[in-house]
């Protein structure tokens, strides 16, 4: 009972956490991604490319590309439009303009295992192993597993027959290339939609951002652009998270001694993970892996 | 403002409707179908299956397996668990850890859902079924998915104190066909421990069967003789709308200009689901 005076007094307020009930315009931008996917950076990149005057910090980042889940409808109300706003959702069919960022799942475990850490999520005897299988490859939670997340925003009428159980994107197809990237995702009912990998924005930012730029609809002057990158740097978002990060939402009551900001790199899994668990990743989720260009190594 | 007020108050007495915001239990089991995919059918087939002895009527159904739509949240909070629920939601990957989802070919839903909508008076009766294809059912610009939206006619005309049960008016995301299926079936496609989808042509054409994967699915190890009680249970049970809908009456029923719209939004999907598409040659 008491709970619920606390949300109704809330509600009254207009302080509570709508989530899927806010209101979403027409020219609203989703930037969707999994957790731990490199959704941060990418917002710092867009929000230092459409506000050259205003830089991106941990102080200012939830007004400048606010997240969905964090903010209450007064806060969200002040937002001026058009809005870029940040998402960890699975599909929601509201979602009419979307960037959906990916990252391979294996670093994405890696990640996870770190920040679970720094939030005191798992206790700190968890092995990354145990973590992966227990926790991470599990589902049941708000956003989903990596695969719910992922799967159900690039499913389109034509790709179905691979998501269907029993089929496997690899049995007949030809080999991997970039233009596969082009036939994912959620397009319907007048929808627009642009993948990001994770992995192709480090290997090339400014390229990345400009994909972005367009797609937002600012204008991608290469200047603006470089600006936008350096001042989002892996080097500069350190610095500012050691003298913000106890204002930051995400980061206040976390553990300092380890980073938010870690080594904003790709492959990582490749020494950190074990076998075992490169195997489990890759027997549950290899046929989306697959669809990504992201390369299985255990034996099938 | 009063609207909001008596919500409050509803909210405070466990009265309101959560919808999709309803708080799960991971032991939850979840029977989801779009609108108009049969959905009531496999409710009762499932239901009779849990209990033969006492067969569900159209009053019991609502209590023992209610939808997220008309229960209201104290007596959803009072169910014995495991709960069984059933919804029409798009991916809720939130507590949802077992789900049976129920797919129809699209023609006979869109048919079923309008049949469904004249009876319930969400639709105007002069509205043909041609139109409520391009215009409802395979809405495209302002959809916005949301379910109050799309009731929000019934709800306001003749449901004005259903409003002060819901919060700002919501109750789900349904969104359209091809969405609902292609959320659960990305999502979990090739997971057979969270998914299990089922067609409701094989749920007609071989119920006991059918019924029997589900019951594999759940793990209530009941016997082969309580499926088949449970599928003539829910045949005679019932009045004149036990008998579940025959598959293929868009065929007769469907207007040209509904089937090719249908089918050119989602004539692979379709037939990925085994619906072939009959006007449009699907490119590859």
């Amino acid at each position: 009972m008491l709970r619920e005076l606390v949300v109704a007094a809330r509600y009254v307020g207009e302080r509570e956490y709508p989530q899927r009930r806010h209101e979403i315009w027409p020219d609203d931008v989703f930037l969707v991604s999994f957790p731990k996917s490199g959704n941060t950076w990418t917002r710092f990149l867009v929000g230092n490319l459409i506000h050259q005057d205003d830089r991106v910090s941990f102080v200012n980042i939830e007004r400048v590309v606010p997240d969905i889940a964090g903010l209450s409808r007064k806060e969200f109300r002040l937002i001026p439009r058009p809005r870029v706003i940040k998402s960890h959702d699975c599909f929601d069919p509201r979602y009419r303009r979307v960037i959906y960022l990916v990252r391979d799942p294996r670093d994405v475990a890696v990640s996870s295992y770190y920040y679970a850490k720094k939030m005191k999520n798992v206790p700190e005897s968890t092995s990354i192993h145990a973590y992966i299988t227990d926790d991470f490859m599990r589902g049941g939670d708000y956003n989903g597993n990596w695969a719910e997340n992922v799967g159900s925003w690039l499913i389109n009428a034509e790709n179905a027959a691979s998501f269907c159980l029993g089929n496997h994107p690899g049995k007949h197809a030809s080999p991997w290339t970039e233009s596969k990237l082009d036939r994912l995702g959620a397009r319907g009912h007048g929808r627009e939609f642009l993948l990001v990998r994770y992995e192709d924005l480090l290997h090339d930012t400014e390229g990345g951002l400009e994909r972005i730029a367009r797609f937002i609809g600012v204008d991608p002057d290469p200047d603006r652009i470089r600006r936008a990158v350096e001042r989002s740097s892996a080097d500069r978002m350190r610095k500012l998270e050691v003298a913000q990060s106890a204002d930051w939402t995400t980061t206040k009551n976390s553990r300092t001694d380890i980073q938010f900001v870690r080594e904003a790199k790709s492959g990582q899994w490749q020494h950190r993970l074990a076998p075992e668990s490169v195997a489990a990743i890759e027997s549950a989720w290899g046929y989306l892996m697959e669809m990504l260009g992201y390369q299985s190594v255990a034996s099938p | 403002m009063l609207i909001r007020l008596t919500y409050l108050l509803n909210y405070l007495l466990r009265r309101d409707i959560a919808g999709r915001t309803l708080i799960k239990f991971p032991d939850d089991i979840f029977l989801v179908a779009y609108p108009g995919s049969g959905g009531q059918w496999l409710r009762r087939l499932v239901g009779n299956l849990i209990d033969p002895e006492r067969p569900l009527t159209e009053g019991s159904v609502l209590r023992r397996i209610p939808d997220l739509y008309h229960l209201a949240r104290g007596r959803f909070k009072r169910m014995p668990r495991p709960r069984m629920i059933f919804s029409h939601e798009c991916l809720d990957a939130a507590g949802h850890v077992r789900v049976v989802y129920l797919v129809r070919d699209p023609r006979d839903v869109a048919l079923s859902n309008f049949e469904q909508r004249l009876r319930g008076g969400a639709i105007n009766a002069g509205t043909s079924l041609e139109q409520f294809v391009a215009t409802v059912f395979m809405k495209t610009d302002e959809y916005r998915g949301g379910w109050a939206e799309e009731f929000s006619g019934a709800i306001l005309a003749k449901q004005r104190w259903q409003r002060c049960l819901l919060k700002d008016d919501f109750l789900g995301t349904p969104a359209s066909w091809g969405e609902n299926v292609m959320s659960w079936l990305g999502g979990r496609g090739h997971d057979s421990k969270t998914l299990l989808m089922l067609r409701y042509e094989d749920l007609v054409a071989n119920p006991v069967e059918t019924l029997t994967r589900v019951s594999d699915y759940l793990d209530l190890g009941v016997s082969g003789e309580r499926v088949n009680l449970a599928v003539a249970a829910s045949r005679n049970g019932g009045r004149a709308a036990a008998e579940p809908e025959a598959p293929g009456r868009w065929r007769t029923r469907l207007p040209e200009p509904a089937v090719l719209q249908i089918e050119s939004v989602w004539g692979p999907l379709m037939e990925a689901l085994g619906y072939a598409p009959a006007r449009v040659k699907v490119s590859a």
